[in-house]
């Protein structure tokens, strides 16, 4: 008789295959919540137990540290890295650019070289996480720049990123070491940050933590979905979708935008956090921007 | 809330396994059945559930006929019998949370408006016929 492997057996076995890599080890985010050391640990701990198929330090590569079919299109596109015109940009503007009284911009956020591996950081002075781009822009505000010049989100927003491109690569291998000061808003900033990660919103009622977390590793039509370690050495990052430099803040603003919410503005308290508790998380692992993804 | 979702994809997938066997019987002696054409109403609901735009069920659901279809969620296969009674599909599409726990991934479609009624009708005829 011949054998018949009837369709829906093949299906029962692919729809088994699928829950099969889902996440197994429980996590609860209420956990240590004055404590962001432990949660930290706790949180990439999740990761490591539940993904022990990606190496400690390829999370810097996204999802191109797991997914072979992924890493070998991101092969290709690096044959000739589409991010070396930006930092050839940045740096030119860097260098000539000059703020109304005469001054570089290093006058005021200090030298290239290494100046994006202490971002972000919390300033006990202001109780504010800051942000390199923000305080490049901040410089040119303080500094008397019209509001018309100044690198928006909009206006002079390839300036900003072309900069932000260069400033990363001069961090280039150097580690994400992010802390958080002895002071309650410090705390409290890290843990808005994690209520912007864990917190379901939108039309879509999607949290970070929903795909990046308690699904990451799955697809969403052939997109591998990358995990939530990591998401902050690469940037700026070279979009190939968008054939465009994208900055940390850009990214979160338009990840949360496809949520079909009304995001909060940019360089806002609450993406200002976010950046601060994910880069938190990113203790350890080495900047490797501007870096390249899909 | 996420043990739940495991648990529920889990068990999903072992009663498409289950039945898998079972009808594989049943399913040798109809070959080759030629499946009947849609209807325009569910015609329109397997719009709807392919369209990245509006349900976009194959963003996470394999489903058949559809391409490169996501793993997030279990396959969407013998929705009939899994689902008996039609009121109980349409309540999960309107909304997941009211079943699953508000910690689901999949979006309210009803209760957040992404579709209407009408439009969760039509897919739920189409889910129907897989």
């Amino acid at each position: 008789m011949k054998k018949f492997v009837p369709p829906l057996l093949i299906a029962g076995i692919i729809a088994g295959m699928g829950s099969a890599i889902a996440a197994d080890v429980k996590f609860n985010p209420l956990n240590n919540p004055s404590n962001p050391a432990e949660f930290a640990k706790e949180f990439r701990n999740y990761f490591y137990e539940n993904f022990p198929q990606i190496k400690h330090n390829e999370y810097n590569m996204g999802v191109y540290g797991f997914d072979k079919d992924a890493y070998s299109q991101y092969k290709n596109m690096m044959e000739f890295p589409p991010q070396d015109d930006y930092i050839a940009k940045g740096k030119a503007i860097w260098e000539s650019y000059k703020l109304p009284d005469g001054k570089p911009l290093s006058s005021c956020v200090g030298d290239a070289k290494g100046l994006r591996a202490k971002y972000p950081y919390f300033n006990t002075k202001d109780g504010q996480v800051h942000n390199l781009e923000l305080d490049l822009i901040n410089c040119q505000k303080n500094a008397g720049v019209p509001e018309d010049k100044v690198w928006g989100p909009k206006q002079g927003y390839a300036d900003l990123a072309a900069v932000s491109a260069y400033l990363s690569s001069e961090s280039n291998g150097m580690t994400v070491n992010v802390t958080i000061p002895d002071d309650p808003r410090a705390t409290e900033a890290f843990n808005n940050g994690k209520g912007m990660f864990f917190r379901k919103t939108g039309q879509l009622n999607f949290s970070c933590a929903d795909c990046h977390m308690y699904h990451a590793t799955q697809r969403t039509r052939s997109e591998t979905m990358h995990t939530g370690i990591g998401n902050t050495t690469g940037f700026p990052v070279y979009r190939y979708s968008k054939q465009n430099m994208i900055t940390l803040n850009n990214r979160l603003f338009g990840c949360m935008r496809d949520t079909r919410t009304i995001p909060y503005p940019q360089y806002s308290t609450q993406f200002r956090d976010l950046e601060y508790f994910l880069a938190y998380i990113d203790n350890g692992q080495l900047i490797n921007g501007p870096a390249l993804r899909k | 809330m996420t043990l739940k979702i495991r648990m529920f994809n889990k068990a999903s997938a072992a009663i498409v396994l289950a039945m898998g066997l079972a009808f594989s019987g049943a399913s040798h002696a109809a070959e080759p059945a030629a499946k009947p054409a849609l209807t325009p109403d569910q015609q329109a609901g397997r719009d709807i559930a392919f369209s990245k735009s509006e349900g976009n069920c194959l963003a996470c659901h394999a489903m058949a006929g559809g391409t490169e279809p996501g793993n997030v969620g279990p396959m969407l296969v013998a929705m009939k019998i899994r689902y008996p009674d039609k009121e109980d599909l349409f309540k999960v599409l309107w909304d997941p949370r009211e079943k699953f726990g508000r910690g689901i991934i999949m979006p309210p479609f009803g209760d957040h408006k992404i579709l209407t009624k009408e439009q969760i009708n039509q897919v739920v005829d189409y889910l129907y016929t897989l």
